[in-house]
Formats: C-alpha cells, structure tokens, sequence
C-alpha cells in the first residue's frame, strides 16, 4: 500500500513536470533501516526520471536525513510528513529548476556575506507556519556556497530541540546564536537578521525579534 | 500518515479577474466557487494553507462532517476546489493600489493586476501584552496548541481563555500535559455549551474563574511560572507553558487605505462581503462581521465569490 494516494502522486507528477535539471538526492540512514523516509522518497523518485536517489547507511544512529543538490547544503532531518512534505518537495523542485525565487534583497545580503552562515530550522508536522520559515532557510542555501540550512523535525531530534531551548515551531537558528520565533516573513527574517550581525553583539543567545526594525 | 503539497507560482499570466488572498475556509470557499463560475482567478495563498482551521485539532461543528482536524477540513475543502478547477500560489500580498478601474495586487516577489479581489486573509492570534510575553514565545509561551503540544508532554501548563479556541485547544493540551490550568477573566465560559461541559469533566484541568494573567515568569531556559490576579489575591502558578487565546487580530495591514477598517483593524462590511470599495469584497475572520466560525467563513467565501461575478458582469454589460 503506498503513502501517497493517486491524487497526490498526479499532482506531485505536475510540479515534477516543471523540473528542468535532474536533482540528486541523498537519504543517510541508521544501520536498522530507511522508514517511512525511505518509503516517501522511493515513491517520489518513481514519479519523475528528474530524481537521482542515493540511499546511503550511516554509521550514526538517529532518524534518516535528506539532502538535496549535489552540493550538499539543503538539508532535512527526519520523517518529511504533514505540512514537512511540502518543505521536501519545494527544495526538490526548487533544485531542478534555475534561479531563485528569494527576493533581491535577500539575494544582496546573501552576496554581501563574509563568513558562514549556517541555519537550522526546527519544525513540527503539524504545523502549519513551519513550511514558510524551512523553505525560506533551504532558499538562502541553495543560494550560495556559504549558506546551509537543516530542517530539523524537533520531535525526533529531541536532544538537538532541547540544546537549542526550542519549546515552539517554528525555529530558525542562525550560527547557534540568533534565534528567530515564528514565520517571520522573508524581508523581516533578512533585516533583522542583518542588522543583528553588524551589531557585532556575541552573546550566546540572541532573540532576532529585538532587531526587528 | 498526512501529506500537505506546496503550490506553483503561475509566473507570466499575472492580469486576472479575480485575486484572493488568503489559505483558509473563507479563501478556499470562494477558490471553489470562483472555479465554478469560471472567474479567471488566481489564489495568493500565503505560507499558511488552511488558515486558523488548520491550527484547530478538531473541529466538530461544521456541518455535514461530523468531526475531523482542522488540518484535514481544510485540505479537503482544498482538494475540492483544485478539482474545481482553482488556481492557488504560494505568495503573500503586501499590498494593494488603485489601478484605474483595476487593481494592483502586490506580493513580495510579484505582482498582478486584478478587477476584482476578496480579501480572506483571516486573523492572528492577540497579544495579551504582559511582562514576559515577547521574552518568552517560543520558549514557553505559545499561540498554536497543534504546532507546539509535543514539546509539553507530561508538563503542567496554563491557557488564558474562555472561548471556543481557548477550550478546544485546552481539551487537546489536556491529553499530552500532566496539569492544565485554564485562566479566564470571567464567571462562566464563553465557548459553545457542548465544548465548556468537556472542560468542566476534563480530570485534569482547573479553571481559575475571575482571573487574568499578569506577569509570564521565566529563567534562561524558559517559562517557569505565571502570577494571576485572582478573587483572593495574587496568585504564582509553577508551570512550563503558557498557551494564549484571548482573541484575535484581523490580518489587514496590506489593506490598510484601500479599504474602510474598523477600530479593531477588520475590515468593515456591509451585506456580509462588501466593503468601502466597488470591486473589493471580504470573507471570514478578516471581517468586522461577529460571528467567526469554520461555517461562516466558507458561506462569507461563497457570498463574495458571488458578489465578484455579478461585479463583473455588471461592468461587462456597461
């Protein structure tokens, strides 16, 4: 019996038809197994000849994580259900075209970036505000070579929610330090964000929504 | 397992007759009928499909359905209107001008001209605006029960509210939590009579009647109290969540100089669906319109996708 039912797969089939370069894919999973990971990405690949699926085992315990592009900094961490389902097949479909759908502010901040910027989004699947934020952090990476991003499903990575004090979705973790609550939009997420960075602030937590202008 | 798929950006045919911005049960509803009446169309969904009722764990007065998640209610009233034939995007409106007779429909990475639109962009949550509120969302403190109740399993938590929100989201809590203390500023509870007596059997919640919330307490970690102004003085709670359902805020800043807005920001209405201009109708939450149910909005969705097509023949005709 498959995950997805015929009117979901149809669908799914017209936003792959929209691909124009093929996307690799990598599943890292635990020694015990791929789960429903495994499963909804085998039946993603078997929708579109767009996808190039790499099934690798870990050595690291742990739900199974994917990684879109070649390029490895689009990434999700655990079971992409519910609304996650739709953070997954963005950054496919994302990658399999050209361009970006960022904005040009977003894309000059990006530009301007002088070190790393690494983000880690916390998410739950049921949650309806979390694709917004997750999409927004796997655009920047995508974006350039300087920017990763992990969507993180917070109820499988509990001791990784915890260390970062998450107690709502979604979360948006910049360099460990600057925390953003909610879906900020795109303009604010960025402004503050960038405000917040040439602050030269280094506490160890920073609440972006201070920065907000 | 439940499977929530994004939606395409249509890109180059961005003059239409009818845009409406908004994802939940007003905006889908009018999706459905626009569909139907073959309005060339396009939905500006937003990065929040199914608006507040997606937000709601169960919804069990719309009728016709007898109970169901919010989420589920919404994707199927959804799927009805894709099979229709509507045309959704994932784009945010951030503003809207007068063009001529038209309108300029902005989002933040296009725009689109429309002769009509219907403004569904439904509420969000209220503020209470008490000490600790900002400092601790997302660190204890709460809006949406269905996104964060994992992170309080087996914790004791508060929730500020007497009416439908604040006790369907406290009956769902009140599986997953160890004690729940339901806050309310009057003698009785507000929500539906069927939805109150459920609470007042619920074992393991309390309701402090009378109360308000005065001050969210908290250390590094997050929320590890909360003080109330109770009958018999000031009172501290311990506790590691505190859930917030004192109304909502109607989502019209986009808006804002288009159409006539009342003192509380919703959009004012007359004959349910019209507001202050020719051409720019409203539905559901957004509305100054009092009652704000999953029923009501799909039937103001309906009545403004109706109001649009007669707009439009009307100017057809002239």
């Amino acid at each position: 019996m498959p995950l997805l039912s015929e009117d979901d797969r149809n669908a799914i089939r017209q936003h792959f038809a929209t691909m124009e370069n093929t996307v690799s894919v990598t599943l890292a999973h635990p020694p015990e197994g791929a789960g429903d990971s495994g499963a909804i990405l085998g039946e993603l690949a078997e929708l579109t000849d767009r996808i190039r699926l790499v099934t690798a085992p870990s050595p690291e315990t742990g739900p199974p994580s994917i990684t879109v592009g070649e390029h490895g900094r689009v990434r999700f961490m655990g079971t992409p259900s519910g609304y996650e389902f739709s953070t997954l097949l963005t950054a496919i479909i994302d990658a399999g075209r050209t361009g970006t759908k960022l904005s040009p502010a977003t894309v000059s901040f990006i530009d301007g970036l002088s070190g790393e910027l690494n983000i880690m989004v916390f998410v739950t699947p049921t949650c309806p505000h979390c694709p917004g934020a997750a999409v927004l952090a796997h655009r920047m990476a995508a974006a350039s070579p300087l920017v990763s991003a992990s969507v993180i499903e917070a109820q499988e990575y509990p001791e990784l929610a915890s260390s970062h004090r998450v107690m709502g979705v979604p979360r948006t973790v910049v360099n460990g330090r600057y925390h953003a609550e909610g879906n900020m939009s795109e303009s604010v997420l960025v402004s503050a964000l960038s405000r917040a960075m040439a602050s030269g602030r280094q506490d160890a937590f920073i609440n972006l929504s201070e920065f907000i202008p | 397992m439940q499977f929530h798929l994004p939606q395409d950006n249509p890109g180059s045919d961005s003059a239409v007759d009818l845009a409406i911005a908004g994802g939940g049960p007003a905006a889908l509803s009018a999706a459905l009928y626009a569909a139907r009446y073959g309005l060339d169309h396009i939905v500006l969904e937003s990065w929040q499909p199914g608006g507040q009722a997606a937000l709601t764990a169960l919804i069990e007065n719309y009728p016709g359905v007898p109970s169901v998640p919010g989420s589920q209610l919404a994707a199927t009233m959804k799927a009805q209107a894709l099979e229709a034939g509507a045309r959704f995007t994932t784009e945010t409106v951030s503003g809207v001008e007068p063009l001529g007779d038209d309108l300029m429909v902005r989002t933040g990475t296009s725009s689109y001209t429309a002769r009509t639109l219907i403004i569904a962009t439904g509420a969000a949550p209220a503020k209470l605006g008490v000490p600790g509120e900002d400092r601790y969302y997302g660190r204890g403190v709460s809006f949406c029960a269905t996104c964060d109740a994992p992170f309080y399993r087996g914790r004791r938590v508060v929730v500020v509210g007497g009416g439908d929100s604040a006790v369907k989201e406290a009956l769902h809590l009140s599986g997953v939590v160890s004690g729940l203390v339901l806050v309310h500023r009057r003698d009785t509870l507000r929500a539906e009579p069927r939805l109150a007596r459920r609470l007042l059997d619920c074992p393991t919640c309390e309701v402090r009647w009378n109360s308000t919330l005065k001050a969210i307490t908290g250390d590094e970690q997050g929320v590890t109290g909360v003080d109330l102004d109770t009958p018999s003085g000031v009172e501290h709670l311990e506790v590691d969540g505190v859930f917030l359902y004192v109304g909502t805020r109607p989502a019209t800043d986009p808006f804002r100089g288009l159409v006539e807005l009342d003192a509380r920001g919703a959009v004012l209405t007359r004959n349910i669906v019209e507001t202050s201009r020719p051409g720019v109708y409203a539905a559901g939450d957004v509305t100054s319109n009092g009652f704000r149910q999953v029923v009501t909005a799909a039937s103001d969705g309906a009545r403004a996708a109706w109001a649009a097509f007669e707009y439009l023949d009307d100017r057809r005709r002239h």
